[in-house]
């Protein structure tokens, strides 16, 4: 079984902002979590899990092509105050290639930051 | 605090937004299929003359090579005479078939079992096909038996 560390795919990120973390590839992988850590002394916004199966990317992680980014149904959370959350996704081979976190600020305050960490569990 | 905590099934997820489109998919393109790699497809073919009547011989004989696995395909068989065809495995009787007035004086035996392509045998198994002629004459016979080799 192919365990892949957990990796930061999303550095720490001032949430005003908004935030896209890098995708994360699940090639031969049947599950699969995403861990999102915000603080901050006002926390204002929902995140969300995104799919492409037309992205593509070098083994450097080198974008060459950016594909086309759909919304994973159910995993659209609203974040009110600072705390972490789960995506956990399995058991079974995900129908897409690639997945990311896409965070929507709707009134932050510029301390708030976000990370997010993947983890991927392979065959 | 404002934590969550997601379980999603794998499949099943993605929300399409907007039109697909398959413009960009290629024509169907003409296949070829060609044999997996390793496999090797033979035959072995045998003549006997003169078989005596109420006598049995031996017509061909095949034995897997050492570490290698093989598929018998198919037995051919036929001869001058009504007789009976026998494949044996290992000297064992494995198949028999019988040709007899109004029919044909030449037949097979089918072994393929989809997807498998036919009776898988071992390294050193040994397989025969025999003829018994059941008729007062002598006569020639011959059969062959097809493989495929998995290296």
């Amino acid at each position: 079984m192919m365990l892949v560390n957990p990796t930061l795919i999303l550095p720490a990120t001032q949430m005003i902002l908004g935030a896209t973390s890098q995708p994360q590839q699940l090639t031969q992988t049947f599950a699969y979590g995403l861990q999102a850590v915000y603080t901050g002394t006002t926390i204002s916004g929902s995140i969300h899990l995104e799919a492409s199966i037309n992205h593509k990317e070098d083994t450097q992680g080198n974008v060459l092509f950016e594909g086309d980014w759909d919304t994973i149904n159910g995993s659209q959370q609203n974040i009110t105050g600072s705390g972490t959350g789960v995506w956990n996704v399995g058991s079974g081979a995900p129908g897409y290639p690639w997945v990311r976190v896409v965070y929507v600020d709707t009134g932050s305050s510029p301390d708030a930051t976000l990370t997010v960490t993947g983890y991927i569990r392979g065959v | 605090m404002s934590n969550f905590w997601v379980d999603l099934p794998a499949l099943g997820n993605v929300q399409i937004e907007g039109t697909v489109s398959v413009d960009n998919f290629p024509a169907v393109q003409p296949v070829s299929i060609v044999p997996p790699s390793g496999y090797l497809a033979s035959n072995v073919f045998g003549q006997i003359a003169a078989v005596a009547s109420g006598t049995t011989q031996n017509i061909v004989s095949y034995t897997v090579p050492s570490n290698t696995s093989a598929y018998l395909v198919r037995a051919t068989f036929g001869g001058q005479n009504i007789a009976t065809y026998t494949v044996m495995l290992n000297s064992n009787i494995f198949d028999m078939k019988r040709t007899y007035y109004g029919s044909d004086l030449s037949e097979s035996l089918e072994y393929t079992a989809p997807p498998l392509p036919g009776f898988l045998l071992n390294a050193g198994d040994v397989i025969s096909l025999q003829v018994t002629n059941f008729q007062p004459s002598t006569a020639n016979f011959e059969g062959a038996l097809y493989i495929i080799e998995v290296s």
